[in-house]
């Protein structure tokens, strides 16, 4: 037995030394590194979300910050709530779930505090345990990288169960120190970036209602956990704290949970436009020109709701 | 528990560790029982880990074999013990208790709603409406399997080609092995019975040999099964939207995908049984370079096909018959194989797809051809061959349309615009091109390896080539491990 875990030892060193030759190689390698490591890709781009933050948060002192998956980085426009005289950035990325909000949220509460945080809460997320889509977007596309932000990426890694995930969420900050994320993206041809996390969509819209019926759906312990504490945090820090329901063609059927009472609820079924196939590019995903409405209406609902300014 | 899960990732070291402190650690005497009882409880826990409830069918099927077992065996002792070719007929009813029970589980849970439809189906067609409800049946994960290995050890002490075993914990450890519980490789009790019955002591070499294997099964199942799963998934769920190449690659992908699914779990079963001390059948011999349909089933889940040869065909007749029974039972085999695999039309099709491409090597007598491995001693197949595996290949991909449709209209209506838009565009990624070829290319290494082809190579220089396969295999494994999908072979 002891000569087998002599040897095993033995080729873990090797296994060790290997990767980090495999490592090196892909870091000066760009299709080394998309085949073996992974391929950066630009559908959320949350490399230039992050790089615009990089640059935002040390002069500008944001006043909303937005959290929550898709329905939120394609269908919320932080330009509506500036034009209303909020100072926004969109934090939202793909799949992310309640969870992954949460570690988001606190580490960008150490770049700075804002006075309003609002939480997309797409309900179809509220079952699933956070999803490895969602880490590996914010490991290998993130410009974040450093302090908090490592240890908020780590966490995102280690909470999707991903041992790859948490692997390359070494390599990347390594990595990021000769070449910011994003030069080497497949580019996303159906969306424009356009500043503070907004991305617009140029797919074709629906023309009808698919055909789906709706789900019933509730939350999580792990999600519940998640925004109890954002929650605490936010009172602690005099953060409103807003919940948006996103519009959806079909509505998921839920109760809404004992964690989200007392919070400021904004229903986005009930924008004018939310049941309108032409604003969709399927039952939840706002195209760009409805999101651009939506956001307006949105930004509207908030400004009534919302608590002055500190 | 998935053996492509991170619960089996802990699961695996704690009960190795465990199994072999116990042998260190306890008097060589109470050895075996505590090994035995480790390996049952191991097993237990893997299986109940998908459904706890299913493990009362284990155990019953369990009790009921090993007591059948003991009273076949009495029977015949007591009717004449020195005739070896006397079956006693109480024998022969305890056989029929062993059939009853084991194959009327399997019955139950796996075919009772398809003989209800198709019974629905049959008065529908000539006029009489009748409404049945399906039964709302689970089919509990590996029950093929075991129901096979368990029949295997009723049938080999009836023919008194077995001694059955006296205690039920080595019963039950044989029964429940977990790295072959679940989709086999199908174990006769002749072969790990006496194993289990044996106190095991580490064997280095069997050991490391393990887990080249785990890794090996892993990369099949992982790296190229998995990748290959998402590209066949688009195809077979809009084939009408893909051209004829594009189908083409759906159905070679799906050929790489079931061989590296299955392929892939019984490398990781065989692998982890050896860390155990076991040793377990090979299942598969690199099928895909078989030359005719006759050697690619005695290289495909042979386990299986040994299984119906040694219980069904040779019972039957065999070929040493006359020319005409021995077609039926060729079909018969067929297509029992195929409906063992599930119950739908679309595997009795598949079934008979390969009874009837055995068949012309049936008839004229070359079903025996190839029982050599192919370009033995040498490092690539001739031109002659070459062109053999490649129809053979061929046929089996076009057989396996199938197998993965969910009903033959699929199957049919897939195959049919198979022909149409040659030449155009396809869409399969780079990523499974690239795995298909490294596992062909690793396949052939490791038969290059085993015939002694290397002898030449300084072992230095193998010795890295070998790490550094295993780093790199072991990298894609990490890389692509967050799939998890199921394997394929759980549903059968």
């Amino acid at each position: 037995m002891s000569a087998f875990l002599k040897r095993l030892t033995l080729f873990l060193v090797f296994l060790t030394i290997a990767w980090g030759c495999l490592w090196l190689v892909a870091m000066n390698i760009p299709i080394i590194e998309a085949r073996f490591i992974a391929q950066e890709k630009d559908w959320g781009h949350v490399n230039k979300k992050t790089s615009d933050w990089i640059a935002l948060r040390e002069h500008e002192k944001m006043d909303v910050l937005l959290f929550g998956s898709s329905t939120c980085y394609e269908g919320i426009d932080p330009q509506a709530f500036i034009d209303l005289g909020y100072n926004t950035f969109n934090f939202c990325s793909s799949a992310q779930t309640l969870e992954g909000s949460d570690l988001l949220f606190h580490a960008a509460l150490e770049d700075q505090t804002p006075d309003f945080v609002i939480l997309d809460i797409y309900p179809r997320n509220w079952e699933g345990d956070l999803p490895v889509e969602h880490a590996l977007d914010w490991v290998v596309n993130g410009n974040l990288w450093g302090g908090h932000w490592t240890t908020c990426i780590r966490e995102l890694a280690i909470k999707s169960q991903s041992v790859y995930a948490f692997l390359i969420s070494f390599y990347y900050p390594l990595r990021r120190q000769f070449e910011p994320a994003g030069n080497h993206a497949s580019p996303d041809r159906l969306g424009n970036y356009s500043e503070r996390g907004f991305v617009f969509r140029r797919n074709e819209s629906l023309q009808t209602i698919p055909p789906d019926s709706p789900k019933s759906v509730s939350l999580n312990s792990a999600n519940y956990a998640s925004i109890m504490r954002i929650r605490r945090t936010c009172e602690d820090n005099g953060i409103q704290l807003v919940v948006v329901n996103p519009p959806q063609l079909i509505e998921e059927e839920f109760q809404i949970p004992a964690c989200l009472y007392g919070l400021t609820w904004i229903e986005g079924n009930q924008w004018p436009g939310a049941k309108v196939p032409a604003n969709y590019r399927d039952d939840h995903h706002l195209i760009g020109t409805g999101a651009v409405n939506y956001s307006r209406w949105l930004a509207g609902q908030f400004k009534l709701r919302a608590k002055s300014l500190r | 528990m998935l053996f492509n899960s991170l619960e089996f990732l802990l699961f695996l070291p704690v009960v190795f560790a465990l199994y072999w402190m116990a042998n260190r650690w306890t008097k060589a005497s109470e050895n075996l029982t505590i090994q035995n009882t480790l390996l049952l409880l191991a097993s237990y826990v893997f299986y109940g880990w998908w459904d706890w409830r299913f493990l009362s069918l284990i155990a019953f099927s369990t009790i009921v074999d090993w007591f059948v077992g003991l009273q076949i065996h009495q029977a015949n002792e007591a009717d004449n013990p020195s005739d070896l070719l006397h079956r006693s007929r109480k024998a022969r009813r305890w056989l029929t208790v062993s059939f009853v029970v084991n194959l009327g589980l399997l019955g139950y849970f796996k075919y009772a709603n398809f003989f209800i439809e198709n019974w629905v189906n049959a008065w529908a067609i000539v006029g009489v409406t009748m409404h049945t409800a399906s039964l709302q049946l689970i089919l509990p994960v590996g029950i093929s399997f075991y129901t096979f290995q368990t029949l295997s050890y009723s049938i080999d002490i009836y023919r008194r080609q077995l001694k059955p075993t006296r205690s039920i914990l080595n019963f039950a450890a044989f029964v429940s092995f977990f790295p072959q519980l679940v989709a086999g490789p199908i174990e006769r009790a002749s072969a790990l019975l006496p194993q289990i019955e044996k106190r095991r002591t580490f064997d280095l070499d069997l050991a490391v040999s393990g887990l080249r294997l785990i890794v090996l099964g892993m990369f099949k199942k992982v790296v190229v099964a998995d990748n290959c799963a998402i590209f066949v998934n688009d195809i077979f769920n809009n084939f009408q939207d893909h051209s004829g190449p594009t189908l083409a690659l759906g159905a070679i992908c799906f050929a790489f995908q079931i061989y590296g699914d299955f392929s892939g779990y019984s490398d990781i079963a065989i692998g982890t049984a050896r860390l155990f001390g076991l040793k377990l059948m090979t299942n598969f011999k690199m099928p895909y370079f078989s030359r005719d349909i006759a050697e690619f089933w005695r290289r495909w889940h042979i386990s299986l096909s040994t299984w119906f040869r040694d219980y069904l065909y040779i019972p039957l007749g065999g070929s040493r018959v006359g020319k005409s029974v021995a077609v039926r039972n060729t079909f018969v085999i067929f297509l029992v194989s195929g409906f063992w695999h599930g119950a739908n039309w679309t595997f009795v099709i598949w079934g008979l797809i390969h009874a009837l491409l055995f068949l012309p090597l049936l008839l004229t007598g070359k079903n025996k051809k190839h029982r050599y491995e192919v370009a033995e001693g040498k490092w690539l197949p001739s031109t002659n061959e070459a062109l053999k595996i490649l129809v053979t290949f061929s046929l089996v991909t076009l057989a396996w349309v199938f197998f993965r449709a969910p009903d033959l209209h699929t199957a049919m209506s897939y195959l049919g615009r198979l022909p149409l838009n040659w030449p155009h565009q396809t869409q399969i990624s780079g990523s499974n091109v690239f795995y298909i070829a490294a596992i062909i290319l690793t396949e052939w290494c490791i038969r290059c390896s085993n015939s002694q082809l290397f002898r030449g190579i300084p072992p230095f220089f193998l010795h890295i080539s070998r790490w550094s396969w295993y780093t790199l295999a072991l990298w894609l494994i990490v890389k692509n491990f967050h799939n998890q999908a199921d394997f394929i072979y759980f549903q059968f």
